[in-house]
């Protein structure tokens, strides 16, 4: 193998396939990033066997071949070198990377790369394309919902389906579920249902940064793989896992009536959530949420957000309602849950909807259809 | 309903319940037959617990193809002959019950040879009924296979518990006739899977290193001793006080090679150790005592596990002498042991942490264990403020305090944390958390019992549970603290820990603290710097930081003098 690029370049593509190299694994070989020559261009690839990550660097190829070198290592070394030419070379047999860069010159005892875990390769099943802004959108707004522990495993996951030209994607940890609806540039020619872990999709949402190509989408439930394709400035794969598993039937979890719906501007109601949660922090996290329509007509009414705490005190604020109908209510809610649905919806005006305190609330953005979110109220003493 | 005798076959299922009570029944009596025909080697097979199949091999003397189908006749033995001989029994059998009440509630075959015949035969029965007899080739021995038991007694399968508790039951007596016979292989294989497999040498140690494993069989102490009239001899090994395990049943004692269960024989082997172990510890040990056979009674109970001695006296004190002289000649001064209630439990090893840092350097309020919940107020005594060093086996921050070293237990650390957080919300109510959709939990029958005992307190500690048939329920909210795991896991978890402890006990703080136990970190799990910072500010915090719920201590304390002494530098 022998070939040039130019170090800023490399440098980036091992920053890419970086976040795919394992950091405690009992295969030692995936803490190595692996190296070959790919027509005109240096593929780069790594995986935890969770997720595995390739991207191509430019480069004059004089010889083709391919090694593995530890990820770390290269990384490093590379970013220290200066912005110039980079010559890479691998004498055959030798199994040791010589990397030349002006006067700086580097030896990395690599291991053969026949012995990386090959990296799966996603080249037929249902394809689909989405804009990089939509899916940062959707990515944002569900996966936080995903479970954490490991004991229901595909609810550390997030169902994502594609029908005609629009997805969906959909979390649900127990408590609280989010749904999102997006579109997809053109339709799909059949409907498709697959389980991608939480995990992959923040790191994919962390990869998309502020790039503005459009994503493609390959599944393959049978090979239980999904690859997202991602072009910007340099064309990245990405292939995950799937989980195995039926996703709850989370239609029926959405309430179809209330008994109150509010609607409030998201700032105003957000800061006095994160008041409260200063209060609840020492409680149980309970946040308390009393809407009261108006008595006379004159406004449209209000929520009274209060916490306490036994030892530390208490607190209480009120955020009057743009729209409020329906009868006064009482409901509970964990502080967390509350903060993470009012911090994705972020800006504009959120509508609640509760029928009783033990039914679940129902969060939604007032000016769209496309998402929604349903947190269990917690049972407190009132 | 008129007074009449009962018809045979009746009569002998009823009998076939006292003898043959689980599939071990089976085993042990199939056992003591191949023993009582002189066997070398005897291997066991069972499937699905031995309610599957149970198969016993064995190379004895087998039995003459005239009198196979007799075997199966109800008291018919060629144990004993007339009733003098009961008064000496030399064999391990000798009532004529097994075969026919084993034959009684299952199907069995029944193949053998004795050595000096050509051919061997073989006998099928159904339910006791002979279906089918007669010449079959066989190997020198006797193989009995029964398979479908109790299958005409559904009440009585109904009581068999899981495959796996009643294979455990099975390996555990296949392991005292190891024991109590070193000289015999035995074989224990349970659905193709080998269990047990000893080698049949004739020399206890190595069946106790099959059964115990290599540390338990090298550190075993020789045991001999006889009465002064030589009519009773002790023989066998018992563990060093540095060999100790949380149960009796490591302790097997024999009559003439015959396991028994003795009370007064186990608690004058306990005696002799009295002050060497650990409170609620035990020895491991394997005695034979041999008695003449006329001095033993082993007629007192169908399955023979329980035995009458006519001078109970003597073997008791042959037995603690024998005992006695072997742990004095072992280490006149005992090893010192680990302070109870310190963290270093493992003992065993040759580093004894005790022998580097007296007791009086281990602060930690209590420690004994009181094995209930500690009351909040017995203990007053500050935290001090820790400040975190690192981790140590992903289970104990180092930290520097005060005076020194802080070794802080991050598991009963947060277990303290997160039981003061449970016990500050006020009751009655405390908030639970409603699931999206509620999950069915299936309980077992004692599961069951807690639940209804501890329902409203549970209800009153965040848990909505209603229930929805039989043994199931509908969860519906777990407490706060536990939203980070499976619910299901977490209120079967709780169910357990709570009919561990006492069920009488109806503090509710056996509820809170297992709710704790069950939510606090594990030991094992790394932890960043600012978790730990974060954990040890909030152990500061509690009311009772130095043990934990249950107890234990929370944290040992190194001091700096201490150490400087340890290292000479005073």
């Amino acid at each position: 193998m022998k070939l040039s690029c130019l170090q800023e370049n490399l440098s980036r593509g091992l920053g890419v396939v970086g976040r795919a190299v394992a950091s405690r694994t009992t295969l030692p070989i995936t803490q190595n990033v692996y190296l070959a020559t790919d027509q005109s261009m240096l593929k780069l690839s790594a995986t935890n066997l969770e997720i595995a990550m390739t991207t191509w660097v430019g480069a004059m190829v004089e010889d083709e071949g391919a090694i593995t070198v530890p990820a770390r290592l290269l990384s490093e070394f590379v970013n220290s070198l200066p912005s110039e030419r980079i010559d890479i070379e691998l004498q055959p047999g030798s199994g040791v990377l010589q990397l030349r860069c002006g006067r700086t010159e580097a030896n990395i005892n690599g291991a053969d790369a026949g012995e990386f875990p090959p990296i799966p390769t996603v080249d037929e099943g249902v394809a689909a394309s989405v804009e990089t802004a939509t899916l940062k959108e959707a990515i944002a707004r569900v996966a936080f919902a995903a479970a954490t522990e490991e004991s229901r495993p595909v609810l550390t996951g997030v169902e994502i389906k594609l029908e005609g030209d629009r997805f969906s994607m959909a979390a649900a940890d127990g408590f609280r579920l989010a749904v999102h609806h997006g579109s997809l540039r053109e339709p799909v020619d059949s409907e498709t249902k697959v389980i991608v872990p939480a995990r992959v999709l923040n790191e994919l949402n962390r990869l998309l940064g502020d790039q503005t190509d459009p994503v493609e989408i390959m599944m393959t439930p049978a090979k239980g793989q999904v690859l997202f394709r991602t072009q910007g400035s340099q064309t990245v794969e990405t292939v995950s896992q799937l989980l195995q598993g039926t996703f709850p039937n989370y239609e029926q979890l959405i309430p179809q009536s209330y008994q109150t719906r509010a609607v409030f501007d998201l700032p105003s109601l957000l800061r006095a959530t994160r008041t409260a949660a200063i209060f609840a922090r020492d409680g149980s996290n309970i946040i308390r949420m009393e809407t009261q329509p108006a008595e006379n007509g004159e406004a449209p009414g209000k929520v009274i957000i209060s916490a306490r705490s036994e030892e530390v005190g208490d607190n209480q604020d009120e955020v009057e309602a743009e729209s409020l109908d329906g009868v006064e209510g009482k409901i509970a809610f964990n502080s967390r849950y509350l903060l993470d649905v009012l911090s994705v919806l972020e800006r504009g005006r959120v509508t609640i909807e509760t029928a009783s305190s033990s039914s679940p609330g129902v969060f939604r953005p007032t000016d769209s259809e496309d998402y929604i979110h349903v947190v269990m109220p917690m049972f407190v003493q009132w | 309903m008129p007074i009449k005798v009962l018809p045979p076959d009746l009569a002998i299922k009823i009998a076939a319940g006292e003898v043959i009570e689980r599939p071990a029944s089976v085993v042990k009596e199939l056992l003591e037959n191949s023993l009582d025909a002189g066997a070398s080697s005897v291997a066991v097979e069972i499937k699905g617990g031995g309610s599957g199949e149970t198969r016993v091999t064995d190379d004895g003397r087998g039995i003459p193809s005239f009198e196979v189908s007799t075997a199966f006749l109800r008291h018919a033995t060629s144990k004993l002959n007339a009733s003098e001989d009961l008064n000496a029994v030399a064999t391990l059998g000798f009532r004529g019950e097994a075969l026919p009440s084993i034959a009684a509630v299952s199907r069995l075959s029944l193949t053998t040879r004795t050595p000096d015949s050509e051919m061997g035969y073989g006998i099928d029965l159904e339910w006791g009924q002979i279906i089918r007899e007669g010449s079959r080739g066989s190997p020198p021995g006797t193989t009995v296979r029964v398979s479908n038991l109790f299958e005409n007694l559904p009440a009585r399968r109904k009581f068999l518990r899981t495959p796996g508790t009643e294979t455990g039951r099975i390996h555990d007596l296949v392991t005292r006739f190891a024991l109590g016979f070193p000289s015999v292989r035995f074989r224990l294989t349970s659905d193709g899977r080998v269990l047990l497999s000893t080698t049949g040498s004739g020399t206890l140690r190595e069946a106790l290193l099959a059964v115990y494993g290599v540390e338990v069989a090298e550190g075993m102490l020789d045991i001999y001793g006889e009465d002064p009239e030589r009519t009773y001899q002790v023989e066998g090994v018992v563990s060093p006080p540095h060999i100790h395990r949380s149960n009796r049943s490591y302790m097997s004692l024999f009559v003439n090679r015959r396991w028994i269960q003795s009370r007064a024989l186990s608690f004058a082997l306990e005696e002799s150790y009295h002050g060497l172990l650990p409170v609620k510890r035990y020895p491991v040990a394997a005695i034979n005592i041999s008695i003449p056979y006329a001095d033993v009674d082993v007629n007192s109970h169908p399955a023979k596990r329980e035995v009458r001695f006519h001078h109970e006296g003597t073997i008791f004190s042959t037995l603690q002498r024998a005992v006695r002289a072997a742990l004095i000649a072992d280490s006149p001064v005992p090893p010192i042991q680990p302070p109870p209630g310190s963290r270093f439990d493992g003992s065993s090893s040759a580093y004894h942490p005790s022998s580097f840092f007296p007791r009086s350097a281990f602060t930690g309020a209590s420690r004994d264990y009181p094995g209930g919940p500690v009351d909040a107020a017995a203990t007053t005594q500050p935290a001090p403020s820790l400040k975190v060093v690192g981790q140590v086996k992903a289970t104990y921050i180092v930290a520097e305090g005060p005076d020194g070293m802080y070794l802080v237990d991050q598991h009963a650390a947060h277990e303290r944390v997160l039981f003061d957080r449970i016990k500050q919300q006020s009751a009655p109510a405390r908030p639970g958390e409603l699931l999206l959709e509620p999950i069915t939990v299936e309980l077992t029958p004692g599961q069951a019992e807690v639940m209804q005992e501890k329902a409203n307190m549970l209800c009153q500690y965040g848990f909505a549970i209603e229930p929805f048939g039989d043994n199931s329920y509908l969860l519906r909210a777990v407490p706060v603290v536990m939203t980070g795991q499976d619910p299901a896991q977490a209120l079967l978890t709780v169910l357990d820990l709570v009919a561990l402890e006492n069920l009488s006990n109806t503090q509710e703080d056996v509820l809170a603290a297992s709710i704790a136990c069950h939510s606090a970190i594990r030991a094992g799990k790394t932890l960043t710097n600012d978790e730990m910072i974060a954990l040890l500010d909030q152990l500061e915090a509690t009311a009772n930081p130095h043990t934990c719920p249950h107890g234990r201590p929370t944290m040992l304390h190194f001091s700096a003098a201490h150490m400087e002494q340890e290292f000479g530098r005073t």
